[in-house]
């Protein structure tokens, strides 16, 4: 066994490519601040990355969805709370009405003022954002309350809705938003259930109708109806705002699910960081060795043609 | 024995010396040449003439020059560099489909993952037109970003077809080229002379062959050897070698051998190195990435357009599909022309409808059995599985690659310790041969004063 010059270089050109090769991938880890460049660099990696990946993409998505839906949501609470505003004006109205004291002038100013109200409460009930009505459901471009011409307080019958003072025209279904993957809350009301008491329970009532009917008892001097009036607006004040306070409810889901997405989105992102992302401190220190390594290396062979029987001969 | 004839043995003494000085200058010109295998002479001593009873020496003679060589290594160099040519040939294509098959965000998986979030967004506003218009484009994008992957792999296929009709020529120079020196050294060791550039010449085309085509050699007598492929085709046999034939059927690279009138095909199964990387690549591992792959793109379009057929666009139209497939090319399109057309809603064209959208962006939760029922696994799962697929074999072929070489080092170094030239021991040696040439030169020169002092008695 002899080493000859030929074996000398071998040995040291194969290790100072595999050093060269090192330091390559080092400074690439460094530049680009990744570890995970191709999929061999961690094949078992590539499946949790890209599904974390794909995860934190889709809480930033629900994230944006949810603000503009929380934003909705304020919206709705305020024009609720506008309803409800008027349903206690029409109220107070009505019950100044019912003092005694009220001239048939002044019955006819509360009166006209409760027309008002009606006035209020149906563009109320149209309301747009964004181009689109806030109460008509999937129905998004179509204008949800119509006034019926052919009303007539005298002829009014809950079960027959062409004797309702307003129609709804809007959509069935209302619009929900996703808070997490199949799971989804509305972030509108139905306006048929709020303004015409389109129930399930049957307990509603139409705001309108008892508006029309309040009007009707003032401008006569009916105190019945002015008591009974006061009563139904009682009532529909109070289903106003049990739907706000549901609404108000869903709002703080909404901004629960946003709390908890922005952690989650925060940890996503740490997940594919800590798979995906070089250490960089482990990573200069390692440069600094292998640097050192290479130089000790090239040291080494111009060391080898420096030593050679030739100058000994 | 007269005074004249004793400066025999001092003649052959230079003759042998220099001699000896030769061999060892053409071992160190020869420190660098690749496949060279160091050579010695043996010495040994002319025959002893009988004077009178007294049997003297003759002198020296330079009776062979051997080459060392070590017949296990070569055979251990050829393996190695049959394996080393295979993992070599392909870290070119693995590297190729590395970043056909990234991890990256601009890969596939980000095109499938924004095509479902275009839908989750339309979910958001499903009457908006440029949420219509997004769902529209990134489906575009994304059966764009499928066909795009299948050019490139079969962009890679030609490339290696490229790659292997290239070396056709190489190869076929590399077989006639051993078939003459086999003849060569046929002839020249019938006539007693060895010819050891032949074999050093031979052993180096044959090592490379190995790595091209993973050839396997046999002796075949008369110092001639046999080449054959794994599969026992014959390539070389005594001073004949086969013609080595590239030919197209379709756009399938094939090969062939031919010898006079017989042409012979070959398969896959039929090579090693280079060829057999390569032809492993092509015919395996990358049809199996195309077909993976357009399974995925399928099962994308089979699903989304089943939703995409129960719902209904903004014109109150129901059953269309969003994507479709041609036939005959098989490339899919978005059959969806108009943005009132995608089917965001379930309930007969309502604007603010997303049931339908919301249900199609959810697809992409959803585990769906393949093709076959091979497996449940989400759209993602599924893209992973192919790139991962392309890591590992990426991964295991630069560590075989890398072993490989290791090994190819260390069986060189092995091959050199035994056969290669040393700088330290021909100069030793050279240094030894100069004084003996000396030596024998004095020794004349006594010879000659002794003639001298005879000549000089008669004054």
């Amino acid at each position: 066994m002899k080493a000859t010059m030929g074996m000398n270089y071998r040995l040291l050109s194969s290790n100072l490519e595999t050093m060269s090769n090192k330091l390559f991938e080092l400074r690439q880890q460094a530049a680009t601040g990744k570890k995970l460049n191709r999929p061999s660099d961690d094949p078992s990696a590539i499946r949790p990355v890209l599904n974390y990946r794909m995860q934190s993409a889709s809480a930033d998505r629900y994230l944006k969805h949810l603000g503009s839906a929380a934003g909705e949501m304020k919206m709705l609470d305020g024009q609720l709370g506008n309803v409800e505003n008027i349903m206690v004006s029409a109220k107070e109205t009505t019950s100044a009405a019912m003092n005694g004291a009220a001239s048939q002038a002044d019955l006819q100013t509360y009166a006209d003022r409760i027309s008002q109200l009606y006035d209020e409460l149906l563009y109320a009930a149209n309301t747009q954002t964004n181009g689109k009505y806030m109460f008509s459901g999937y129905a998004e471009f179509t204008r949800p309350f119509e006034e019926n011409p052919d009303y007539d307080p005298e002829a009014y019958d809950e079960a027959i809705p062409a004797t309702w003072p307003v129609h709804y025209e809007g959509g069935e279904n209302i619009k929900t938003v996703e808070i997490e993957p199949g799971k989804h809350i509305d972030k509108q009301v139905s306006g048929e259930a709020l303004f015409l008491g389109d129930t399930e329970d049957g307990l509603g009532i139409d705001l309108f109708r008892v508006l029309r009917d309040a009007e009707h008892a003032v401008r006569n001097g009916d105190v019945d109806g002015m008591s009974k009036g006061l009563e139904e607006l009682e009532t529909g004040a109070e289903q106003v705002r049990r739907t706000r306070g549901r609404m108000g409810n869903n709002a703080w889901r909404i901004d629960r699910a946003e709390l908890y997405l922005t952690d989650a989105s925060i940890e996503f992102k740490s997940m594919i960081s800590s798979y995906e992302d070089a250490d960089l401190i482990k990573v200069f220190s390692e440069l600094v060795k292998q640097e050192t390594a290479f130089e000790a290396a090239l040291n080494v062979t111009t060391r080898v043609s420096r030593l050679s029987i030739l100058d000994h001969m | 024995m007269t005074l004249i004839s004793a400066m025999n043995p001092g003649r052959t003494g230079l003759l042998a010396s220099q001699k000896m000085v030769e061999i060892t200058g053409n071992n160190i010109s020869n420190v660098n040449t690749p496949g060279y295998s160091r050579q010695t002479a043996t010495m040994s001593p002319n025959a002893a003439i009988n004077q009178r009873g007294l049997y003297v020496g003759q002198g020296v003679e330079v009776k062979e020059v051997r080459r060392e060589y070590d017949r296990f290594i070569s055979g251990q160099l050829m393996d190695q560099n049959n394996i080393l040519g295979r993992e070599d040939a392909k870290s070119g294509p693995l590297t190729e489909l590395e970043r056909v098959f990234g991890i990256g965000s601009d890969a596939l998986g980000s095109d499938i993952e924004s095509f479902f979030g275009a839908w989750h967004d339309l979910a958001e506003n499903p009457s908006g037109s440029v949420e219509r218009d997004k769902v529209i484009y990134e489906g575009e994008n994304l059966v764009e970003s499928f066909a795009h992957k299948d050019s490139e792999l079969v962009r890679i296929t030609q490339n290696i077809n490229h790659t292997l009709e290239a070396e056709v020529d190489g190869i076929n120079q590399r077989l006639q080229e051993i078939a003459r020196l086999n003849a060569d050294i046929k002839a020249k060791e019938a006539g007693g002379y060895v010819a050891h550039v032949d074999h050093d010449r031979r052993d180096l085309l044959v090592k490379e062959l190995s790595g091209i085509l993973g050839v396997h050699d046999y002796e075949s007598g008369g110092g001639q050897v046999g080449l054959q492929l794994p599969g026992g085709l014959p390539l070389v046999q005594g001073a004949n070698a086969v013609q080595f034939e590239s030919y197209y059927e379709g756009d399938d690279l094939r090969f062939q051998v031919r010898s006079n009138d017989v042409t012979l095909n070959t398969t896959a199964a039929n090579f090693g190195g280079q060829f057999g990387g390569l032809l492993d690549l092509r015919d395996n591992f990358i049809p199996e990435m195309r077909e993976d792959t357009t399974a995925l793109r399928d099962k994308i379009i089979t699903e989304v357009n089943a939703l995409h057929e129960a719902g209904y666009g903004l014109d109150g139209e129901t059953g269309r599909s969003f994507f479709e497939v041609d036939e005959e090319t098989g490339t899919a399109y978005v059959e969806i022309t108009s943005t009132r057309q995608v089917a965001a809603g379930l309930h007969s064209g309502a604007p603010g409808d997303n049931e339908n959208a919301l249900a199609i962006s959810g697809l992409i939760n959803e585990r769906i059995e393949g093709d076959g029922g091979t497996r449940d696994e989400t759209f993602l799962e599924h893209y992973s599985r192919i790139a991962s697929a392309v890591g590992t074999e990426a991964r295991r072929n630069i560590m075989a690659r890398d072993g490989a070489k290791d090994t190819m080092d260390q069986l060189e170094n092995l091959r050199e310790s035994i056969v290669g030239v040393s700088i330290e021991e021909e100069m030793i040696n050279l240094i030894m041969f100069q004084k003996s040439f000396e030596a024998a030169s004095r020794y004349i020169g006594t010879i000659d004063e002794m003639l001298g002092t005879i000549i000089g008695m008669k004054r």
